[in-house]
């Protein structure tokens, strides 16, 4: 089933134009990494999608329905938001900001207080749920948006950078809780980053846009295909060429080529550790493609 | 479910206004200088003063005429407690509704907040009346709670004054119970139309003064004699703040739309 379909958008703020022609769809269950750099257009286009901008022409359409004035409140019982834009209250604490929005949400005090707790254990902010938020660092107030996000239970999640401002323990834990409520209960991400490799980790579908328009759309292996399919050898060790490199990374068509440039190092006396074959990554296709268009 | 939201709103907003200081020091200290300090003031003052010390102003303001039969002094503190100090009593429901509906539109935009409440459920129009709620019950239950006090200190000056203490009640109820929530209102509606384009709440709040200005211009034609308010004055002066009110608010729930909130 297509979750959020996408249709034409473009957007403009006086006469410059955030959004041009923006169309993807997301399937029930994917993970879509909306790459780009800074000031591209993803939050516009995540605003978009969650009605609190209208496009000024293009469709949009959240789990089979046209996204209109009169069913916003149905998209967003369905829908968690994780972005910088959208803050909590400073002078309460986790708890009664996660109680408030859980309010909002229409979820009934007894199955909001058990939510709650549940999701402070799982985000691992459980002993500061009763401090001000002010007094929170910066990770802990990604994990209490992140918690926010996931109160209602949605069906889809709405990410927009949400691990800058985690350590590395931070990123780790979201990512896993992500990855088991995508495969546990279907849903389906957004997510916009300009973080690469942790776009690669994590997502199943890509777009990239850039200056308002999406520039490619697709999985990895289709975007792949559009620009380079080649293979890799990447060999560390000692001595590896007459320059006495400690790293190579060479172009290769097949196993038989991996294995000559091996056999070659060896007999020129070059000590390997460690030679894998490997694709272009998401970095360098990502760059790859911008510099095509 | 639309009340359980209000309830939402008020207990997050007066939350969020008793968090800070500096937000809700005039809170306490407004009532606490109009209700007891001033009013036990002039009781206190009236009963040490002669005749004499009683300012020529005073005595040439026209009152009705059931109270022409009053000693200067007792005339003092009529005029004291019952006409100059009616005007700085409304500044109670206007500085608390302007804070706390400071604090909920500007301070939302200011905080980043608005757009978390955007994602929810609740369309913009509730959200928009739950706001203009969510400022103006506390602030009248506030204004309600300050004339308690204040009538409070009256009684007690009445069994302890040597002066006479007279008090229009239904001057005073009207004061309270029909002006007092218009101009709350006024002033919560105010800050509406203020917020659109003001980046903090103190540049907001430093535009209340032009709801207080008119009070004050009030106050004074009172303290110069040059015009009397009565009940009915005060009636009509409220029939006329609804009305203003009424279509302010359509006016402002029409300009509150996400676009102009988040962008």
């Amino acid at each position: 089933m297509e979750l959020i379909k996408a249709e034409s958008l473009c957007k403009s703020f006086g006469n410059h134009q955030v959004v041009k022609n923006v169309s993807f769809v997301i399937p029930q269950g994917e993970i879509f990494g909306f790459l780009g750099p800074n000031g591209a257009g993803k939050t516009t286009t995540l605003r978009l999608l969650n009605g609190l901008l209208f496009p000024d022409s293009g469709n949009i359409e959240i789990n089979g329905s046209p996204l209109s004035s009169e069913n916003i409140s149905n998209v967003h019982k369905i829908s968690g938001v994780v972005t910088d834009t959208a803050e909590f209250y400073d002078y309460l604490t986790g708890y009664e900001n996660i109680n408030f929005f859980g309010q909002l949400f229409g979820i009934d005090s007894e199955n909001l207080k058990s939510r709650a707790e549940y999701l402070f254990n799982e985000f691992d902010i459980f002993n500061a749920k009763d401090k001000i938020v002010k007094s929170y660092s910066t990770g802990m107030k990604k994990r209490l948006k992140l918690m926010r996000a996931f109160l209602n239970e949605p069906k889809i999640l709405y990410l927009d950078e949400p691990t800058s401002g985690l350590d590395p323990e931070g990123s780790k834990l979201v990512n896993e809780y992500i990855l088991k409520q995508v495969s546990k209960e279907n849903i389906t991400v957004f997510l916009c980053t300009h973080q690469l490799k942790y776009a690669q980790d994590i997502c199943s579908l890509y777009g990239f846009i850039d200056n308002g328009s999406m520039i490619a759309y697709g999985t990895f292996d289709e975007l792949r295909n559009k620009v380079d399919d080649s293979l890799y050898l990447e060999i560390k060790g000692k001595n590896l060429d007459n320059s006495g490199s400690q790293f190579l990374k060479l172009k290769i068509n097949n196993d038989n080529d991996a294995s000559e440039i091996i056999s070659t190092v060896i007999k020129n006396g070059g000590i390997i550790f460690e030679a894998k074959q490997i694709k272009i990554d998401l970095e360098q296709l990502y760059f790859k493609i911008r510099s095509l268009k | 479910m639309k009340s359980l939201i209000y309830k939402a709103f008020i207990k997050k907003d007066l939350k969020t206004v008793f968090g800070d200081k500096i937000i809700y020091l005039p809170f306490i200290i407004l009532p606490v200088i109009f209700c007891v300090i001033l009013p036990a003031g002039f009781i206190i003052a009236s009963n040490f003063m002669s005749d004499a010390s009683v300012n020529d102003n005073f005595k040439e303001i026209p009152l009705p005429e059931e109270f022409q039969s009053l000693n200067l002094r007792e005339k003092f503190l009529y005029l004291s407690l019952n006409t100059i100090f009616p005007s700085l009593f409304l500044l109670i429901p206007i500085m608390s509704a302007s804070i706390i509906a400071g604090t909920g539109f500007v301070g939302e935009k200011e905080n980043k907040t608005i757009e978390s409440i955007l994602y929810t459920p609740v369309s913009v129009s509730e959200i928009f009346k739950a706001k203009v709620l969510s400022a103006l019950i506390p602030s009248i239950l506030f204004t309600f709670v300050s004339f308690i006090i204040f009538f409070i200190i009256l009684f007690i000056g009445k069994a302890l004054s040597s002066v006479e203490i007279i008090i229009p009640v239904v001057k005073w109820f009207t004061l309270v119970f029909w002006l007092s929530p218009a101009l709350a209102l006024l002033a919560v509606l105010f800050m509406v139309l203020v917020s659109a384009k003001a980046k903090t709440f103190q540049q907001a709040q430093q535009r209340i003064v032009y709801i207080i200005l008119p009070l004050i211009i009030i106050g004074i034609g009172q303290i110069s004699g040059i015009f009397i308010l009565n009940s009915l004055v005060l009636f009509i002066a409220g029939i006329l703040i609804f009305t203003c009110n009424y279509f302010l608010f359509k006016f402002c729930e029409q300009s509150f739309v996400p676009e102009k909130l988040i962008t």
